[in-house]
């Protein structure tokens, strides 16, 4: 039970890389509440927390409103008493090219991917300072270290910002005992790549990430959140501002 | 003159880095277009151009809105038949402890050194499509190689974002001929570090910089105006998505 007694907050906790997530979390002994802002999935996990055994609490919450988000960790704190756990997982993507993106569509994808893990990330560490303990890992991407795909200059530009900023939290934030690390996933399988690509877009991901991993496999929701595990648990102390890659060892990357 | 005849864009060219870059760029024979939103600034600048012998022209914006960006572009080209050289240095580096940064305090480090990037490269990258020629130049900054002040974690995201974006456009607008690259400054003084910070803070992040650094001390917005020449120039036309760093070989970073 490497979680014991820990309660964790899990944004966008009702699908994808987020739910395998808060299960994780909850099998190893956490507390767990979940938020997105569609509440059914939201419910359906907690259902799924309870028959592992542990409490759990859904919160409708847009990351991008800051009073939305604190609310939310109030929401929390009130039924768990404190938060040990911050997994900045909220995301979205809109794939277009540069020339075409228009500005709404460019602020849905920064406002959800940066300030969305800035909101949560300052609401929730104001609590974590008064403990004098916390662990929050934000969600980043393969792409932030250089694996770019044409029409993803959003989501690579957000999430180049979220190592940024996890490394300035983890400046900020490491004297009062709380370790800040980003996990960049590989290519992996979820509502998200569906939701955003055409099916031959999604055939193209699934070759390209596929042929580029030296171990030549796609990656699992499962593979992050056996990282994410780690990351929350205290046998991962000594680190902090770190961004691990969880990418099938994917190549042609540049580090720069 | 390896920018003879070359017309180049620098935002923020009133001041510090960018009045360097565009001053810099009008002695290799270039004719400039200055923009900020600080007009006496940038019509001095413009004014030191045209006594050195090239064409310049100033003109007010703020490239956090869209229509001023456009409308900035179309001046550029109704007075000088094109853009060459499009240098995205407005920036701004409002300082503030995490827990304290106010909603409007993040958008405007966001807005201007990301959102700014964003618009200024789709303007302007619209007429170097057509005439399949562009170097596009982004200042980032070392906190973008891990080199982060408390205080800086907004400024920190979007220099982090302003690689990604710098990645995602020369892997999009490499086809037509056009280069994009970034420039990590290192410590520098310039108006904008006094700006954002008290004297005795602006003192000490410079002697911190000193130390840190090989060669043991800051550098000059000579020095970045330098680098910019070499990449704004057909010497460098074999180099494209490319973060270098111009900071006296700055130690300990954490390249991720």
């Amino acid at each position: 039970m490497r979680l014991e007694n820990k309660v964790a907050l899990v944004t966008g906790g009702g699908t994808g890389i987020g739910r395998a997530i808060s299960l994780k979390f909850a099998s190893e002994g956490a507390d767990i509440a979940v938020s997105s802002r569609n509440i059914d999935n939201l419910n359906k996990v907690c259902g799924e927390i309870e028959a592992l055994g542990r409490s759990s609490l859904a919160v409708a919450a847009d990351v991008c409103k800051k009073t939305q988000v604190e609310s939310m960790v109030k929401k929390v704190i009130d039924k768990f008493g404190r938060i040990d756990i911050l997994v900045n997982n909220s995301g979205t993507s809109r794939m277009c090219p540069i020339m075409e993106f228009t500005e709404e569509d460019w602020d849905m994808v920064i406002d959800t991917n940066v300030k969305g893990v800035f909101l949560c990330t300052q609401a929730v560490a104001k609590d974590m300072v008064k403990n004098k303990y916390g662990k929050i890992i934000n969600i980043s991407s393969t792409s932030s270290l250089g694996a770019i795909v044409i029409g993803q200059s959003a989501y690579c530009s957000s999430k180049f910002a979220v190592n940024g900023f996890t490394k300035a939290c983890a400046k900020e934030f490491g004297p009062y005992g709380i370790n800040v690390n980003a996990i960049a996933p590989g290519r992996i399988m979820t509502g998200l790549v569906y939701s955003t690509r055409t099916p031959e877009q999604v055939e193209e991901f699934i070759k390209v990430g596929t042929e580029s991993a030296v171990l030549g496999r796609m990656g699992k929701v499962e593979d992050i959140a056996n990282l994410a595990l780690f990351l929350a648990s205290d046998e991962s102390s000594f680190i902090t501002a770190e961004i691990i890659a969880s990418n099938g060892g994917r190549t042609n990357l540049m580090g720069r | 003159m390896i920018l003879k005849e070359k017309v180049a864009i620098v935002t923020g060219g009133g001041t510090g880095i960018g009045k360097a870059i565009a001053l810099e760029m009008a002695g290799a024979g270039a004719d400039v277009a200055v923009c900020s939103r600080r007009l006496s600034t940038i019509d001095e600048v413009s004014q030191q151009i045209k006594e050195m012998g090239r064409r310049s022209i100033a003109i007010s914006t703020d490239v956090r809105i869209k229509g001023q960006v456009d409308s900035m572009a179309e001046q550029v080209v109704k007075e000088f038949g094109k853009i060459d050289i499009l240098v995205n240095n407005s920036g701004s580096g409002h300082m503030s402890p995490i827990l304290e940064m106010s909603e409007d305090n993040w958008d405007m480090v966001i807005d201007t050194n990301l959102k700014g990037v964003l618009l200024c490269t789709q303007a302007v990258a619209k007429y170097m499509i057509k005439q399949k020629y562009g170097k596009i130049i982004n200042i980032s900054s070392t906190c973008a190689l891990g080199a982060i002040a408390v205080g800086q974690s907004a400024y920190t995201a979007s220099k982090f974002a302003v690689v990604g974006f710098t990645k995602a456009s020369a892997k999009e607008l490499g086809p037509y001929g056009i280069n994009v690259n970034a420039i990590a400054p290192g410590r520098i003084p310039t108006p904008m570090v006094y700006e954002s910070m008290t004297k005795e803070q602006a003192a000490a992040f410079l002697e911190e910089g000193k130390k840190s650094t090989v060669v043991g001390k800051v550098g000059t917005p000579e020095d970045i105006a330098h680098l910019a020449l070499f990449l704004a120039s057909d010497d460098a036309s074999f180099i494209s998505a490319e973060l270098v760093a111009s900071n006296g070989g700055r130690t300990n970073l954490m390249g991720r």
